[in-house]
């Protein structure tokens, strides 16, 4: 199981009071190593491996349906390559990395008054050939506070 | 082995087929729909199971996932493998997978035998169609539902009820498909499980239950078409001609009204002519 935590907790924008709703969006998830399973928890320290849906600071989960190898040929899975032409208006290659985003409202109130939120990512594969680094790579994680 | 076989001409629709709640439908309805699948299985050509199951994974992978194509590509998808299905026999339907309010399995997957045979419905063979069989591919499919290393995390289980306003509540064509695409991938996450078909694209379509589970997506979206916040995709994704690996082509267009594809979600009653 992976486990990641941010290396530092990101500021709530705005104050407690006026917090109508908060969300933590994951930008660029990959998706071309397999499909995975993720836990998000908030400000958890010394959260066990084992914590599940039960646990309070559990603030929710998300599940990615992602090929673990591809089969077709030559560039047929390279989600990198961009469009062929300048009239060629096909939306994303469907292995491009994806947003994920999480409304973490409920789970970030219980805490009380949240300035900061340390997140930690439980993440498991299972079945698939297992990547060194873990199956979640992303590129950034955004807290989002609505008044 | 016969790879190619012309298409005979569809008949006209004289009646708009409803797909029904497999867990609502009779044990000789589910009779039907199995015996219909068991057949198209035998099927080694470009009418059969592996050739409809090869389009989304091994060999062809011609599946959209993840972007605005996603619902319409699979929309396509079950049409193309119902008009299939319906050729074998023309009065059954793709039945779908309440997993929005029922628990677990439904038994008509589940059971592992039927009247002492093998229930097909609960796992099929995986026989790619025109490419040689690699070592370590599965040879069937198999299910493991919830399954997970201990303590570790595992996809939520159906019921999924919870998540019935927030998608409804969505907006734009853009924000729907989106948070389908979530249930969705959790669904194929939690009853793939550690290692079953159904939790990797590559061998998803072999399973049976995958095309009641896309059934069950393509009926949210038609609730979903038809309520105050559904709207059409932009006109640029209108107009994208989709990729299958059989005629006829469609365009996104082309798939937005289930009854103009033959069937319906809500049950029929009757219809009358209006005044011209």
């Amino acid at each position: 199981m992976q486990d990641w935590t941010t290396p530092k907790p990101l500021a709530v924008p705005i104050a407690f009071e006026s917090v109508k709703r908060i969300d933590l969006e994951f930008v660029d998830v990959h998706r071309d190593a397999g499909s995975f399973t993720a836990f998000v928890f908030l400000n958890a320290k010394g959260l066990g491996p084992k914590a599940g849906r039960d646990h309070d600071r559990f603030a929710g989960s998300f599940s990615v349906f992602a090929p673990s190898e591809c089969w077709g040929g030559e560039g047929h899975c390279d989600w990198e390559q961009g469009p062929v032409s300048a009239f060629d208006q096909r939306p994303p290659h469907h292995l491009s990395p994806i947003n994920i985003s999480m409304d973490v409202t409920e789970a970030a109130l219980r805490l009380g008054d949240p300035k900061r939120l340390s997140v930690t990512v439980h993440a498991t594969q299972t079945g698939e050939p297992k990547l060194k680094d873990g199956v979640l790579r992303f590129k950034e994680l955004t807290v989002l506070a609505y008044a | 082995m016969t790879l190619q076989v012309a298409a005979r001409a569809r008949r006209k629709l004289s009646t708009v087929k409803v797909r029904a709640d497999i867990t609502q439908m009779s044990a000789a309805e589910v009779g039907r729909f199995r015996k219909a699948i068991a057949k198209m299985i035998e099927l080694e050509d470009n009418r059969g199971y592996q050739f409809f199951a090869g389009w989304h994974g091994v060999p062809l992978a011609i599946c959209e996932h993840h972007n605005p194509l996603f619902l319409p590509w699979h929309r396509g998808y079950l049409y193309h493998f119902e008009l299939a299905l319906q050729e074998i026999d023309d009065q059954v339907t793709l039945p779908w997978w309440n997993w929005m309010d029922e628990a677990g399995v439904p038994a008509a997957y589940d059971a592992k035998k039927v009247e002492g045979k093998a229930n097909i419905l609960a796992s099929a063979p995986i026989k790619p169609l025109g490419v040689p069989k690699r070592p370590g591919w599965p040879t069937k499919t198999r299910r493991d539902p919830g399954g997970h290393p201990p303590g570790e995390p595992a996809g939520a289980p159906p019921p999924l009820r919870n998540f019935y306003a927030w998608i409804m509540d969505a907006t734009s064509y853009d924000e729907f498909w989106g948070r389908c695409a979530r249930l969705h991938d959790n669904i194929h996450v939690w009853i793939g499980g550690n290692g079953g078909q159904m939790r990797d694209p590559n061998w998803a379509a072999f399973d049976p239950i995958f095309w009641a589970h896309h059934a069950m997506v393509d009926r949210l979206w038609r609730i979903w078409q038809h309520s105050a916040n559904g709207e059409d995709p932009d006109q640029a994704l209108l107009e994208t001609p989709m990729t299958f690996a059989k005629g006829p082509p469609l365009r996104v267009r082309d798939v937005l009204h289930v009854k103009q594809l033959g069937y319906e979600y809500a049950a029929q009653s009757s219809t009358v002519d209006g005044p011209g």
